[in-house]
């Protein structure tokens, strides 16, 4: 680890703290009395397809907050917004993530000084506080045991309160903590009535197994009124023996058999990576996300590349910064600010695969029985459980467990640790990224968006994770189980 | 510079909460519980275990923060730099409910129950223990900051070190020179001698300082005296402090007489 790395970083800290407290005070009020169980329940049945929404909007809006307190004390009408002591936060916690994620400094280094600015800004009464309980916490390691990912791609029909509603499985997980089944769900709505349930009679979904075991399921994943995509979580977690289960999705339906018996996954392939290479993979992470079109993410990123610049991490010509200069240049975008501009650089295959295929529309529309347990990479385990894809894009279903990053990424808004990519074999090359999902202290559950769309003659898939020690292959079958000319 | 790094400072006494109100007293850069005549003993008694008088407690805490850089961090920056330590109410709305009393599971959020309670882990109790002193006011909180950073030693302090040095001898600067405080270079000067001072032709300022000017200089309130950065302290007989100050990087620095007046020092 660098101690100049770490010296940085801190004067970074200090240099955020002075500029927060020429803001003015971010007005604390008393929360009234939480409302009861019962009122909570009551609206978030009503909010059940925005809450997804929310959990992503929440820390924007909580910085929104903050922004607009500050411009509530200075008046009507005097237009202005003061960029605010969480920004400063944010440009610190990317600052810190890009420190880490090259092994400048460790981990729990990188959390502590986060969670240490955190509170010396909510002492000072610059940010709102209750959010930064978790920030400090040891990295939570995925549970031993045996994780269990059994494609389905099924899909039932039934009806609920006289609209028709269309089921798809995607896929099981079973896991040593949890049991997820991956959905989508799409109802029909004769009316406009307030007082519906919306998905939430999917929680009255029961499974049998060939022991007699009966389990009950939990709801969650977001919405609206139409769609809904998520998990349903079985209670109690199918135990060791459990051959099958039998799903019934509503009364009158007949179930649906899930085989737990000889579920054979494809077999991921691991490769080692050296860690000299950090750095440069850290700006092809920001490649990524302009090649996403997430411009936005990569000029946050931009805040991580000047870390390592300002550490002496890296080189200002260094072959990744031409590379990157080179792509925005390509794409038409501008170069994310305060990085150094530099000459054409040769692209990597993919994402010269990706430019040019970017805009394709010609990807087969179904859903295929996809499902893999990929090896524990850098303390994080993950499950692929089902895809679909439609003309534009396609959408891999992403459980994981562990690598307590995950959540403190959405917070923050910096990127992840990973970086996912998939190829079809017909050598068509997929940018990925979360288009939503879950994050909690152990678990991460999100969509990982493809771009382009699928090649039309692809039958297989190869999903490439890379982490900072290594990386991970897996080859997906693309057996289209659902291929009606339906939405998937 | 032969004068203690505490010399600059005053006593200071602050009434707590114990059985009844009583006194803490800082002094020649110790603390002391003026009303538990034997506080050694109950010191002793309570790190066995014992009973843990509020005034005895504080003093433990004292005791293992008086080289934890983290104050550093936590710690006001300028006699204008107000922190507010919220009180422990259940329900409070705060992250510094994690830190709550040694050991104990305490809500978050208002949440008392259920998924929001989270056990205390002992890094987060020493925080909130800097912090419940930090909540004692201002003379000591400067007092807390000035001992750690006199009693901080070894590499693994640098980097926490020169950021509170760049941190505190960036506004400092701009006081002294009127430059922008982003252009501070701060850096911990090892050598022998008061360190060195350098404004570069771009307007940076490149400063190395001993951590000793944190304790002995910046702490107390001595940074900038009459447009001169002060560099270190030579003598002090309360309350005039004989210093010594440059008024321009690149000079010598000269000494100079300063007096303490309603806690503020200015040239005698």
């Amino acid at each position: 680890m660098s101690e100049q790395a770490e010296t940085y970083l801190r004067v970074i800290a200090e240099t955020e703290l002075r500029r927060a407290l020429a803001q003015p005070k971010v007005q604390m009020r008393r929360h009234r009395r939480f409302p009861s169980k019962r009122v909570v329940r009551f609206v978030f049945r009503r909010l059940g397809p925005v809450r997804f929404v929310l959990q992503r909007l929440g820390p924007m809006l909580l910085a929104g907050q903050a922004r607009w307190h500050a411009l509530r004390r200075l008046g009507p009408g005097r237009g202005r917004v003061h960029a605010g002591a969480e920004d400063g936060l944010h440009r610190l916690a990317v600052a810190a993530d890009a420190l880490a994620a090259v092994d400048a400094i460790d981990d729990d280094l990188a959390k502590s000084v986060i969670a240490d600015q955190a509170i010396a800004l909510e002492i000072r009464q610059r940010v709102f506080g209750g959010r930064f309980h978790n920030m400090a916490r040891p990295a939570i390691a995925p549970p031993a045991g045996q994780f269990l990912a059994v494609g389905i791609a099924k899909r039932v029909g039934l009806e609920v309160e006289g609209d028709p509603v269309e089921i798809t499985l995607l896929g099981l997980v079973i896991g040593p903590d949890r049991a997820v089944l991956t959905i989508t769900a799409r109802r029909q709505r004769a009316t406009e009535d307030d007082d519906d349930d919306g998905f939430w009679f999917l929680q009255e979904v029961t499974a049998v197994d060939n022991l007699g075991g009966r389990y009950r399921f939990g709801l969650s994943g977001g919405g609206d009124d139409e769609v809904w995509t998520g998990q349903l979580h079985l209670h109690p977690v199918p135990r060791g023996g459990v051959r099958w289960l039998d799903l019934t999705l509503g009364p009158g339906t007949p179930p649906v058999r899930i085989d737990l018996d000889q579920v054979t996954g494809p077999e991921p392939a691991i490769e080692p990576l050296p860690r000299s290479e950090l750095a440069e993979r850290y700006l092809d992470k920001a490649a990524e996300e302009l090649l996403a079109g997430r411009q936005w993410q990569a000029r946050r990123l931009s805040g991580g590349v000047q870390a390592l610049l300002g550490a002496a991490l890296i080189a200002p010509d260094d072959q990744a910064i031409a590379r990157l200069a080179t792509l925005a240049r390509r794409l038409g975008v501008s170069l994310p600010p305060g990085l150094p501009d530099g000459p054409d650089s040769d692209l990597p295959e993919r994402w010269l695969s990706v430019l040019g295929t970017t805009g394709a529309k010609d990807g087969p529309t179904g859903i295929a029985v996809a499902a893999a347990v990929l090896p524990e990479l850098d303390g994080t385990r993950w499950t692929i459980t089902g895809l679909r894809s439609t003309a534009e894009s396609a959408e891999l279903q992403v459980l994981g467990w562990g690598g307590d990053s995950e959540p403190s990424h959405h917070r923050y808004r910096t990127p992840s640790k990973f970086s996912w990519w998939a190829r079809d074999n017909t050598g068509r090359w997929h940018v990925a990224n979360m288009s939503g999902g879950s994050w909690s202290g152990m678990h991460s559950d999100f969509t990982l968006a493809l771009t382009p769309a699928l090649h039309p003659a692809a039958t297989s898939i190869d999903v490439v994770l890379t982490g900072k020690s290594g990386r991970v292959t897996v080859t997906l079958p693309l057996d289209w189980a659902l291929t009606d000319g339906a939405q998937p | 510079m032969n004068a203690p790094w505490w010399a600059a400072f005053p006593p200071v006494t602050v009434t707590v909460s114990c059985a009844r109100k009583h006194r803490l007293r800082w002094q020649d850069g110790k603390l002391a519980a003026l009303d538990h005549p034997d506080a050694e003993s109950e010191l002793v008694l309570a790190a066995l275990g014992g009973e843990h008088p509020e005034c005895v407690r504080l003093l433990m805490a004292w005791n293992a923060h008086s080289a934890d850089l983290d104050v550093l961090a936590f710690g006001p920056r300028s006699a204008a730099d107000t922190i507010t330590v919220p009180a422990q109410s259940p329900g409070h709305h705060s992250s510094l409910m994690m830190y709550g009393p040694r050991g104990v599971t305490v809500s978050v959020g208002g949440f008392a129950h259920g998924n929001w309670a989270h056990p205390i882990r002992r890094a987060d109790s020493a925080r909130f223990e800097l912090l419940e002193l930090l909540g004692l006011g201002p003379g000591v909180a400067f007092r807390l900051m000035a001992t750690a950073a006199a009693n901080a030693t070894g590499n693994r302090a640098r980097p926490r070190l020169t950021a509170a040095l760049a941190g505190r001898l960036a506004p400092a600067a701009r006081t002294w020179l009127g430059i922008d405080p982003d252009r501070v270079d701060a850096r911990i000067y090892d050598g022998d001698g008061w360190g060195e001072l350098e404004l570069t032709g771009s307007g940076e300022l490149r400063a190395a300082l001993p951590t000793q000017w944190l304790a002995s200089v910046w702490a107390p309130g001595l940074a900038v005296i009459d447009h001169r950065l002060v560099v270190g302290v030579t003598t002090v007989t309360w309350p005039t402090a004989e210093v010594l100050a440059v008024s321009r990087p690149g000079t010598d620095p000269v000494p100079l007489r300063a007096v303490c007046k309603n806690g503020k020092w200015s040239r005698a």
